[in-house]
């Protein structure tokens, strides 16, 4: 009976080629892999074809989909190898560690404690580097480990170098260390319990020098594993990435460049020749130089900074360097799509057919694939047309994941006011989706229930009124009228409860949204008309105590908001509800509200023809008058003209009284005024600031009378008859001067 | 002493290169005085089994040296890039120096330099008495390089006219030069290589053509990359230049080079050093050798009409010549950067009131 323990790095190339070599050569019967025991069920999914890594193993508290933790395998990495190995010979695997069944009990300060302790030791490897003259451990390990060939001896040597740090460095170990290896010697006698000969332990190689049976006795190991804590876990297997491989997950820290370790891993003569041809291909994708004479070169000069630094073969920072000072003139430019391309690579794994577990992710995959969506790594973007069925069936279940909380789309907002039925998606799968619908697996079994399910539970929790309207509007896009109607009722009892007249304004855009883009979509809109007259009135009466007294900036926003709320009514087309408002203006425009405010209630009145424009001239004139503050009227005038001067281009009298006013200003007074005049007719569009030019230069009499031929030069004998002829269509009498 | 203002390179460096020779046991490529490992040495410092102490020529990334050493020894033609003073020209002489034994072999670009100083001139008396002969060839400092199989330099290469430039494709990448005139050609020894230097920030230069860019691989030297990096530069070359110009100044104070040395990092960054305030960037470039400069010039001034120790009011007019480069816009950035940093400092203040008075 035999036990040899495998000292790895996880992600490590090399390991992962001379553990193979070493396994072929020990022919053992049982294979344990370091990872978690909860999840040995996993491993015998493995048993099945179309597994394509990079993948990941899920681990999570059944009750708390949140507390997850994810080992992530890649094709190079020893463990999955391991795996590998053991389905090709028929033998069984299984994981050792310390189960989370128990670790997810501990506590959020015993888990910082860890984390501190880990913190504080460092890398126990760059003390070995240090002595052999490396800056870090990741680089010794780099040169002295992976990137040699596929030696067998080499676990020998690690486990020797190990035991010797360890025992020098006479690091304490945490608690959580000791019971994690208490955990892995455990697994490691119940396998020779169970009758194997010869026991292949593949673990990170610090732990290797802990696996030594002879030096701990089983009681001392039962003692630090007994009474712990105890919680529901489940497991599952989830497609990766190799952008996630470079993060640092549950096997520890990420790696930096999996696409060169994967190079590594596949092998074969002529590394780094293959591997800087790899990388002009990728820079000549990108339109960059990159010619094989340049390759030549790049090959020669790794090959001389090799010898030069003292390794057989050039690593990756010499392929890196050589791309940098032959392909790129020295310039660290061209790394971010080295990076992209070849160092990370855009890799998503695969899972089998079937292998998905979760009734909800198995919805996921049969929507996807009617509605032909196929997930990518790399962001892709769709444009879906809402008047056919296709376009809209796509756009509902993407809305209804963004209800589920997995943002695989990310909709485009600009083009919604163009038109209402155009969506563009930016499309981009990531892999925490996977975490996202464990997660959203408590709500129900399909997209619909789930995503239903948890929109009205947001709302139910969901205290302010913006907060539920927006959900209103999800559960709208996302066609799911139960949970519409849920959070209906919710907005309509909070809204009574609501008395700051800001929330009520603001809940008004997107429910008339709703109400006048509905169409495109079957919902109830005249649940949600109801609603937004409702709200609309009562923000209409708690207007004017909202707006006095306020600071100059508050007003603006309040400009602003009622912009976008008369805005909102013009989509609501509801002659009752613009009548509401204008009486609200009226109220507002002769209270003591923000000067600017008022101009702007004046202004929208117009514009409604709810005042005749005599009322305005007095409005203006009043506002005008000397005894105003000049300050207080430049920000009248502001409300009232900001955006638009049509309105005094075209109305001589309430021109004459505003040259008047800005005639009448003292120097002083001008000059406080001015930045804000300048803001205020700077708004208007270009022609008509020229209009208005015009109409000023003009001269006062002329303007005053506003007569016709003072502004066309009529030759009164050769118009006479067409004027004749007008005149007698329109059934008018002509004046003495024109017959 | 050698009445020699600045010798060059391998002579005044020849005990430490004959030391290095003498421990160096690595394989060496043809014609190469050092292997390419006892070169890096010799760039970088180091101390030899033998107690003999080699001095830093260059401060910075060892990955740079090491890269710069490896293209010379794969016979590719080496480019150095960089902004002015960031030691190019002080790094290919030494090069020059521990490879061939020899960094003489030198053209100077500039707007004028025609081909006969890249390939070969006539002896024209020669030429008219006897006709086209060897004896009538006048070769160039790179024609030398070619048949001695030594490195040839190249200075200031962008500055050369872009045709003129071009005639050095056919030497690197057939390593050979005809000349037609005598109906032969001579064909490059083994160890022949060349080290060309450019400046990246140059206004008006000639941009390299991509067939002769191909021909040589680049590295870029960047600015000292740590305050303590700059100073000791300064310091080193300071103290070498006092020795050649036989200034009776006593040596700098490390707390006035540090000074210098921060003010021209802040400026050039736009950033303090402790990272907290933004100030403005004159025109100048800033460059670590004119720091350098300006503690020379400050040292020559303290000893010949100071007390010898070299004080604020010393450098303050070296610092403003060196910071106030355009007479407009220049001015009021730098008295911003005195006014609103300089004077907060503690301690600094002399240094505030010289370069204050010396700006008006």
């Amino acid at each position: 009976m035999s036990v040899t323990v495998f000292g790895i790095r996880h992600h490590g190339p090399g390991c992962a080629r001379s553990l193979l070599h070493a396994l072929d050569r020990l022919q053992p019967d049982c294979v344990i892999v370091e990872g978690p025991p909860d999840a040995d069920a996993e491993i015998d999914e493995l048993q099945r074809d179309g597994f394509f890594p990079p993948i990941a193993l899920v681990v999570y508290a059944a009750e708390d989909p949140k507390r997850a933790v994810f080992y992530p395998f890649a094709e190079f990495s020893p463990e999955w190898q391991a795996l590998l190995w053991a389905k090709r010979h028929g033998v069984p695997a299984r994981f050792a560690d310390l189960a989370w069944t128990h670790r997810f009990g501990a506590s959020a300060e015993e888990e910082d404690g860890e984390r501190e302790a880990a913190a504080e030791r460092g890398d126990p490897l760059g003390w070995l580097a240090r002595a052999d003259g490396y800056a870090d451990g990741e680089r010794w390990w780099n040169d002295r480990i992976e990137e040699r060939g596929g030696d067998v001896e080499i676990f020998a040597a690690i486990a020797e170098a190990m035991l010797a740090l360890r025992r020098e460095l006479g690091l304490q170990e945490t608690l959580l260390a000791e019971r994690r290896e208490a955990a892995m010697r455990r697994c490691l006698r119940d396998a020779q319990r169970g009758g194997a000969e010869r026991i292949a332990f593949v673990c990170g190689a610090w732990h290797a020098p802990a696996l030594d049976l002879e030096r701990v006795k089983k009681s001392e190991d039962d003692a630090l594993l007994k009474g712990l804590p105890k919680t529901k876990v489940a497991t599952t297997w989830t497609p990766w990435t190799n952008e996630r491989l470079t993060f640092a997950s549950g096997y520890g820290a990420g790696i930096a460049a999996p696409g060169w370790y994967e190079h590594l891993f596949a092998g074969g003569s002529a590394i780094t020749e293959r591997w800087l041809a790899r990388a002009a291909r990728a820079l000549r994708s990108e339109e960059l130089e990159a010619s094989s004479a340049s390759v030549i070169e790049a090959v020669r000069l790794c090959a001389a900074l090799a010898g030069l630094r003292g390794r057989r073969n050039a690593g990756l920072a010499e392929t890196l360097e050589a791309v940098q000072h032959v392909f790129a003139g020295g310039s660290e430019t061209w790394n971010a799509v080295l990076r992209k391309r070849l160092l990370v690579g855009e890799r998503l794994g695969v899972l089998p057919e079937g292998l998905v577990r979760l009734p909800l992710e198995q919805d996921l995959i049969a929507q996807r694939k009617r509605l032909r969506l196929e997930p990518t790594a790399a962001p892709k973007t769709l444009e879906l047309d809402l008047r056919e069925s296709g376009g809209l069936a796509r756009s509902v279940f993407l809305h209804r994941l963004l209800a589920l909380g997995i943002a695989w789309g990310a909709l485009d907002e600009r083009p919604r006011s163009r038109g209402t039925f155009k969506e563009a998606w930016a499309l981009q799968w990531k892999p925490e989706f996977a975490l996202a619908l464990v997660d959203a697996s408590a709500f129900g079994t399909t997209i619909v229930e789930a995503a239903a399910a948890r929109i009205s539970h947001a709302a139910e929790r969901a205290s302010a009124l913006a907060e539920l309207v927006t959900l209103l509007e999800r559960a709208q896009l996302a066609e799911l009228p139960g949970a519409a109607a849920a959070v209906l009722a919710k907005v309509h009892t909070r809204s009574a409860a609501t008395a700051e007249a800001d929330a009520l304004f603001d809940a008004i855009p997107p429910l008339a949204r709703l109400v006048r883009y509905g169409d495109s979509r079957t919902s109830d809109r005249a649940a949600v008309r109801a609603i937004a007259r409702e709200l609309a009135r009562r923000a209409h009466l708690a207007l004017r105590a909202a707006v006095s007294g306020l600071s100059e900036d508050a007003a603006r926003t309040w400009v602003e908001r009622l912009r976008q709320h008369h805005a909102s009514l013009a989509l609501l087309e509801d002659a009752e509800l613009d009548a509401d408002l204008q009486s609200a203006l009226l109220r507002m425009a002769d209270s003591p509200a923000d000067a600017e405010l008022r101009g702007l209630a004046v202004r929208l009145l117009r514009e409604a023809r709810a005042l005749a424009p005599a009322r305005v001239a007095r409005y203006v004139e009043l506002e005008l008058s000397a005894g105003q503050d000049p300050l207080l009227a430049a920000r009248w005038l502001a409300g009232f003209l900001e955006g638009s001067g049509a309105l005094i281009v075209h109305d001589a009298e309430l021109l004459a009284l505003l040259d008047q006013w800005m005639a009448g200003l003292t120097d002083e007074h001008f000059q406080n005024v001015l930045p804000i005049a300048r803001r205020t007719f700077g708004s208007f569009p270009p022609p008509e600031r020229r209009a208005l030019a015009d109409a000023l230069l003009r001269k006062p009499n002329q303007r005053a009378s506003e007569a016709p031929d003072a502004l066309f030069e009529l030759d009164a004998a050769r118009s006479a008859s067409a004027i004749e002829t007008v005149a007698r269509f329109l059934g008018l009498e002509l004046a003495e001067e024109h017959r | 002493m050698n009445d020699t203002l600045r010798q060059p390179a391998e002579i005044a460096c020849a005990a430490e290169l004959t030391a290095l020779a003498a421990h160096d046991e690595r394989p060496r490529p043809p014609r190469w005085r050092l292997s390419p490992w006892a070169v890096v040495d010799y760039i970088l410092g180091t101390r030899l089994p033998d107690g003999t102490e080699i001095t830093a020529k260059y401060v910075g990334d060892r990955r740079l040296v090491e890269i710069a050493v490896a293209t010379l020894a794969t016979d590719r033609a080496l480019l150095l890039l960089g902004v002015p003073g960031t030691a190019k020209s002080w790094l290919s002489e030494h090069l020059a120096a521990a490879i061939s034994g020899d960094s003489t072999l030198l053209v100077q670009g500039t707007a004028g330099t025609a081909e006969e100083l890249l390939r070969y001139g006539w002896n024209y008396a020669r030429l008219i008495a006897e006709g086209p002969s060897e004896a009538a060839l006048v070769p160039s400092p790179l024609l030398h390089a070619m048949r001695d199989g030594k490195i040839g330099r190249v200075e200031e290469l962008t500055r050369i006219p872009s045709d003129v430039q071009d005639t050095l494709i056919t030497m690197l990448s057939e390593k050979t030069l005809p000349i037609p005139e005598l109906g032969s050609a001579v064909h490059a020894v083994r160890g022949f290589n060349v080290i060309a230097t450019a400046n990246s920030r140059d206004r008006g230069v000639n941009e390299l053509s991509s067939a002769l860019q191909r021909r040589f691989n680049v590295v870029v030297l960047p600015l000292p990359a740590t305050l303590e990096d700059e100073v000791a530069i300064v310091q080193s070359r300071v103290a070498s230049l006092v020795t050649a110009l036989a200034l009776p100044a006593e040596p700098p104070a490390l707390e006035q080079i540090r000074r210098v040395v921060a003010v021209f990092r802040e400026l050039r960054s736009g950033v303090t050093e402790d990272g907290k305030a933004k100030v403005k960037s004159p025109s100048g470039t800033l460059s670590t050798a004119e720091a350098i400069s300006v503690v020379t010039s400050g040292l020559a001034l303290a000893s010949h009409f100071g007390d010898g120790v070299l004080k604020a009011a010393d450098m303050a007019s070296g610092m403003v010549g060196a910071i106030v480069k355009d007479p407009v816009q220049d001015p009021p950035v730098f008295r911003e950067y005195l006014e609103t940093v300089v004077k907060e400092r503690d301690g600094w203040k002399d240094l505030y009131r010289a370069c204050r008075d010396h700006l008006r």
